[in-house]
């Protein structure tokens, strides 16, 4: 009997370069497409169309938040209905302060969450607009809630219209 | 004086495991980070910040992204930044094919990516655009700030 003797290679060698390629091409896309964007949050609201409808058992409060704007568009000045007011941003946290002693008063009298009109000046610019639903948010910084754990239903059905004469 | 013939066999393999494997997590690493959902955002659009605006959870089931340059320009279903004219049309639609698919517009939420410097007027008008199309929940987007 004869025995075949066939000498194979002791080591194979795969030729990486293909995939190499491949992965450095990969790489590169991805290095070229990223961008660390800065995380985005919303603001959730239920705006219908038409007049304002009676929530809840008891009729609700209108409040109306006046915002004016100088000639930038900044905001000039703010009033919640005839009563407290303000200059400039600075002095928002006022308002944050009267809305949430407003609210305490609602709430203690059992009557139903306010609805609140936002009138701005047309040239107002959009970020102090999101400034004041922040304030009338009623909630401070860090906190996923207001004081007292209830949510801020009323600032998510408020709605925003033309200031007259602006 | 004789020749010497020296026959030597250089090769010379480094060795790539080590290399290779860095590129692997690299790739990983991208490839996690990597949201396609974000690449529509337009990058032009400087958002106003807020401590308060919440990131979604979860996108909501029929997203309408509608968003808007400094200039009151708007940019959706489209290529370029339009008037609000143009896109009315284009949410007609939109609302037409949402009702055809047996939903109820109202449940759409129209996401408003605006820029902070746009003026107040323009915001409210689309928003009474949509709300005369019968949209009535929205989400106002923001740049999400860290907390002081």
């Amino acid at each position: 009997m004869s025995s075949s003797a066939t000498s194979l290679p002791g080591k194979i060698d795969i030729n990486m370069t293909p995939m190499i390629d491949v992965v450095f091409q990969l790489m590169a896309f991805f290095l070229m497409t990223f961008q660390v964007a800065a995380v985005e949050g919303d603001f959730h609201m239920r705006l219908p169309s038409g007049p304002r409808t009676e929530q809840g058992t008891g009729a609700s409060e209108l409040w109306q938040v006046r915002l004016t704007a100088d000639d930038d568009g900044n905001l000039s000045t703010w009033r919640l209905d005839a009563g407290t007011g303000g200059r400039g941003t600075a002095t928002l946290p006022l308002l944050r302060a009267e809305t949430a002693r407003r609210l305490a008063q609602c709430r203690a009298a059992g009557l139903a969450e306010p609805q609140v009109e936002l009138r701005c000046d047309d040239r107002l610019r959009y970020e102090h607009v999101l400034q004041a639903v922040e304030v009338l948010a009623g909630r401070q910084p860090g906190t996923g809630a207001e004081p007292d754990g209830r949510a801020g239903e009323y600032v998510r059905r408020l709605r925003i219209v033309r200031a007259d004469g602006g | 004086m004789p020749k010497l013939e020296s026959k030597i066999d250089v090769s010379a393999e480094g060795d790539m495991t080590s290399m290779i494997d860095m590129t692997f997590q690299l790739i990983a690493f991208f490839m996690i980070l990597i949201n396609f959902a974000d690449a529509e955002a337009n990058q032009d659009i400087k958002l106003p910040g807020s401590q308060l605006a919440v990131p979604p959870a979860a996108p909501p089931e029929d997203p309408i992204v509608v968003q808007m340059n400094r200039d009151g320009l708007i940019l959706y279903s489209a290529e370029e930044f339009q008037p609000l004219a143009f896109v009315k049309k284009r949410l007609i639609v939109k609302r037409d094919l949402l009702k055809k698919g047996g939903k109820n517009p109202q449940t759409a939420t129209v996401i408003i990516r605006a820029d902070k410097n746009v003026a107040t007027k323009f915001v409210r008008e689309m928003l009474e655009t949509c709300q005369e199309l019968g949209f009535e929940t929205f989400a106002f987007r923001a740049a999400a700030l860290k907390l002081d």
